[in-house]
């Protein structure tokens, strides 16, 4: 199994270059049953990443452009009236499928972004009182530009919440920089990359994730860093308790991928600042974000011995 | 942790409203002792911040504006002291410009500051009275600052308890009294406050009565008297001698030189009272006893005309045993030095009083006829008690006798003996204090200041020397108006007063004596508390008898049995360890004495790589280690503590550990 996804990682790091830290993160976010948040500036390949591991784990993939007069309906699909029949069929959107990229995701209002919530928790929708299952595995890959920039609804807490991973790209190392330029865009690579993995093997090694054990001391210590979280004066609130189920989860991939059968603290020290930077909020006038404040509580924090 | 540099963090007007109501707790006890104008200026920075916080408003006040005020303040206080240096016009500015501080309170470190600095504060109460109902306030005080500090400090300030701040303080308390008891003392203090010296009643060595036109009454205790025995003496006999003065130079009355050659001749008999006197400090060196005094322990000394004398000025307040027996006889026989001195009277003054003596006594024919004849005409005669006697310099006797008849006991005293002694009759001045007042909670007499006193003693053949009050037959209808209630209450001057008085006292009278006991106890035992009672202390506890290594042992092990206890605590919060962490540990020390260090957040994969990359030498002996570790602790949540292999792969963990050879 494990080969398989070394085989994937190269994939995807020929395709993205120089990301490794971030492409294994977007892999354990994906072994983690988990939806993907990938925030960066336009065009720092945000995009190839997304379509890349949809193609690579041989998914069905759908894309959806968020805009700002993009409709919940155009996500989920709309029942519409078939003269044949004479009556009313129900034309699935694009969110029946097993991979969505949702591209520049707080482009769209608000209430189109809500519609993604139920979708990505309780991997249903319900259209006109009908509730549909969705496909499985059910994977959202997200992006978004930062906050900042005009034209934004900045996604509600309660949607980050909602996304295991939050990845940011960063400008590309001057040297794979250089070679990118040289070889040309890799778009066309991401859409011609085979896929390596069946989806039953996708549910096959997510269940064996599942199985990772997590002893007492690691959750001893899981839950030293949440408490730190809720104690620190330079955040407006601490971790929910759905945050801490994330990082087991995470830290459980995490281990996986090392071949190991069990979480040692390392795991969780190395998905904690991805798993648990968006989902906090710096306070007042300091001039920390989420990740900082992430990453010292780490630095401070003792592992149990 | 990342904690915003405390310059950043506001203060909220919640918090600066505490600060004003502690500040308001703290300044109360000050303010009782500042002129008002300064109290007001002192309650204006607080009250301001309250009102504008109940109001919603904002407290800022312009910066320079603030400046003038302090400026304006500080010129006020110089102004109404003349100087800034001094108990008080120090302490009216330290004060005024520590309620000022409130106003530019903007910054969290402020908040602090003016906590800390509100401990400094209230010990300046103590510069104006040490009297005991301080204590209380005082701990209320610092209960109040530790809950606000501790509130101001806390994450979640929204429920926070007061129970924490109360053990704070009190487990300071045992800390505190080992602090205070065994703490080294100087012998004197410090500093000294430069203090003002008020002239009152009580008791001096010399007497002039005629040169005094008002005489304060002083309610400040004189000393306190704690009967051994049973039986307590008649009211009537509360004479509490202090000297005797038998030198008169027409003006003044002193100790007379002679005395010291006259050999003591005290015959015991009648009833003996033995009792404990507590004196307070009087800067003399003459002591106090029951009328009259027979015998004194100590190294104190009773004097031939029964009065006690101490060794040293009474500079601190002490405490001394005498026996005392009010039918005993001083100098049954009297020697010509003391004849002589007892009958002296200054040429050529008060002629007109000399000659109206003798006269009397050749009517009366003998001396008790003659004394009691004289005290009839104190009595019948229009003479009043007052404090407030005119001035009568020159021919003293002849004035107050003849002219003014208005005085207080030294007026009477005074005259009394020159009667005396102008008919032939061995007299003198005793002055000392009379009568006090009984309290029943602690079972003692108090004695104030205000019961100084001054009467007569004659000397009779065979009967020694009698006692005599001249101020007490004076008609209680003559005594001065704005003094008769008092008077009436103690009843000192007239005996008519019975003893069964003192038991119907009711409730406040009662809690007024349990107030005098409370405060006595504090006087004894926590104010006078200096050097030489530390040192009795140590005798005591027989710490002296010890040799000196026996000493240095106990003190060393205190200090091992404190390290020891902190220690435990400090590693207790480690929680008990299990046997994979105690092993574990133990790698990681002798790792460390190796020089590798583990960062508190390192997992043993990340510092056991680290270790290795570093000293590549270590990896057979460390791998297999890192591997029952981990095994041991992550690999399964519910190990069976009896599962075979989790037994042996604990002991291999233990084995390895423990013979680790790097």
């Amino acid at each position: 199994m494990q080969q398989r996804i070394d085989a994937i990682k190269q994939t995807l790091n020929n395709i993205v270059l120089g990301k490794e830290s971030q492409v294994e993160m977007a892999i354990v976010c994906l072994l983690a049953k988990g939806h993907l948040l990938i925030e960066d500036l336009p065009g720092m390949g945000k995009t190839t990443l997304a379509h890349a591991i949809s193609r690579v784990f041989g998914l069905e993939f759908q894309r959806i452009q968020f805009t700002s007069d993009l409709l919940p309906a155009d996500i989920t699909g709309t029942a519409i009236f078939d003269r044949n029949q004479q009556a009313f069929s129900f034309h699935p959107g694009p969110i029946f499928s097993q991979v969505i990229l949702a591209d520049e995701i707080n482009r769209a209002t608000p209430k189109t972004q809500s519609a993604l919530l139920e979708a990505m928790e309780e991997h249903q929708v319900t259209i006109e009182g009908e509730t549909r299952k969705l496909p499985s595995p059910f994977f959202v890959i997200a992006t978004q530009n930062p906050a900042h920039q005009i034209g934004t609804y900045p996604l509600p807490e309660s949607q980050l919440d909602r996304f295991l991973v939050r990845l940011s790209l960063g400008y590309p190392h001057p040297e794979f920089e250089k070679s990118l330029l040289l070889s040309g865009e890799k778009r066309a690579m991401a859409n011609s990359a085979k896929p390596q993995l069946t989806s039953e093997q996708l549910i096959e090694m997510q269940y064996q994730v599942e199985q990772i054990n997590v002893s007492e001391s690691i959750v001893d210590y899981l839950l030293k860093l949440v408490i730190e979280t809720r104690r620190s004066p330079d955040l407006v609130h601490g971790l929910s308790p759905r945050a801490g189920l994330a990082i087991t989860q995470a830290a459980k991939a995490y281990a996986w991928l090392q071949q190991r059968d069990f979480v040692i603290p390392e795991d969780v020290q190395h998905v904690f600042v991805s798993v648990v930077g968006h989902r906090l909020q710096a306070s007042g006038q300091s001039q920390l974000n989420g990740d900082d404040v992430a990453e010292a509580i780490l630095q401070n924090t003792a592992v149990p011995l | 942790m990342l904690v915003l540099p405390e310059n950043q963090r506001q203060l909220s007007s919640n918090k600066k409203q505490s600060l004003a109501l502690v500040q308001l707790l703290i300044l109360f006890p000050l303010m009782l002792q500042l002129p008002i104008i300064l109290t007001a200026i002192v309650l204006f920075a607080p009250i301001y911040v309250l009102v504008r916080g109940r109001l919603n408003q904002s407290m800022a006040v312009n910066r320079w504006l603030l400046l003038i005020i302090s400026l304006l303040v500080a010129i006020f206080v110089y102004q109404y002291y003349g100087t800034f240096r001094g108990k008080d016009a120090g302490v009216a500015l330290i004060v005024c410009m520590y309620s000022l501080k409130l106003l530019e309170s903007w910054k969290y470190r402020d908040f602090n500051l003016i906590l800390t600095l509100s401990f400094f504060i209230f010990a300046m109460t103590f510069l104006f009275t040490q009297s005991f109902w301080v204590l209380p306030y005082m701990f209320l005080a610092f209960a109040v600052i530790i809950y606000v500090l501790m509130r101001g400090n806390a994450y979640a300030s929204i429920s926070f308890s007061w129970k924490p701040a109360l053990k704070l303080l009190l487990l300071s308390a045992p800390l505190m009294v080992l602090l205070f008891l065994f703490f080294p003392r100087l012998p004197g203090p410090l500093w000294k406050m430069p203090g003002q010296l008020t002239s009152g009643s009580g008791v001096s060595d010399t007497m002039s009565p005629g040169d005094i036109s008002t005489l304060n009454l002083i309610d400040e205790p004189a000393f306190r008297v704690k009967f051994t025995t049973d039986a307590l003496p008649k009211t009537s006999d509360l004479y509490w001698r202090g000297l005797v003065l038998e030198s008169y130079d027409g003006i003044t009355w002193r100790e007379s030189e002679q005395r010291s050659d006259i050999t003591k001749n005290i015959q015991t008999q009648g009833e003996v009272f033995e009792y404990f006197v507590t004196l307070e400090p009087t800067r003399q060196r003459w002591l106090f006893g029951l009328d009259v005094p027979v015998s004194l322990r100590q190294q104190s000394r009773l004097k031939s005309d029964a009065t006690l004398v101490a060794p040293y000025r009474i500079n601190k307040r002490i405490r001394y045993r005498v026996s005392s027996a009010p039918e005993a006889i001083i100098s049954e026989t009297l020697t010509p030095v003391a004849r002589q001195i007892n009958l002296e009277l200054p040429e050529d003054s008060n002629e007109q009083s000399k000659q109206w003596a003798i006269e009397k006594f050749t009517e009366a024919g003998s001396a008790e006829s003659f004394v009691a004849e004289l005290l009839q005409h104190i009595n019948q005669q229009p003479y009043f008690y007052t404090l407030t006697p005119p001035i009568m310099e020159r021919e003293m006797v002849d004035d107050f006798w003849f002219n003014h008849k208005s005085g207080f006991c030294e007026h009477y005293a005074s005259s009394f003996v020159f009667m005396l002694r102008a008919a032939g009759i061995p007299a003198r001045v005793v002055t000392g204090y009379q009568g006090g007042e009984y309290n029943q909670v602690g079972g003692y007499y108090l004695i104030k200041q205000k019961d100084a006193h001054a009467w007569a003693e004659y000397w009779v053949q065979d009967k020694g020397w009698v006692r005599v009050d001249p101020t007490s037959a004076v008609a209680p209808s003559r005594v001065d108006v704005s003094l008769q209630a008092e008077m009436m209450e103690r009843g000192f001057l007239f005996d008519e007063l019975p003893d069964a008085e003192l038991l119907s006292s009711g409730w406040l009278d009662y809690a007024s004596q349990w107030f005098d006991n409370a405060n006595s106890f504090w006087q004894e035992w926590v104010l006078d508390y200096n050097q030489d009672n530390q040192w009795d202390l140590l005798k005591w506890l027989k710490l002296q008898s010890l040799p000196a290594y026996y000493v240095n042992g106990i003190v060393l092990l205190v200090v091992f049995a404190v390290i020891y206890f902190l220690w435990r605590r400090i590693s207790r919060q480690h929680t008990h360890l299990d046997d994979v962490a105690k092993a574990y540990q133990r790698v990681l020390k002798r790792l460390a004495k190796k020089g590798v260090k583990k960062r508190v957040d390192e997992g043993a994969q990340q510092f056991f790589s680290r270790v290795i990359k570093q000293n590549p030498q270590w990896q057979h002996q460390l791998s297999p280690i890192l591997r029952d570790y981990q095994t041991l602790r992550y690999r399964k949540s519910a190990f069976s503590k009896k599962d075979e292999v989790f037994q042996q792969c604990l002991a291999r963990l233990k084995r390895n550990a423990r013979y680790l050879q790097l």
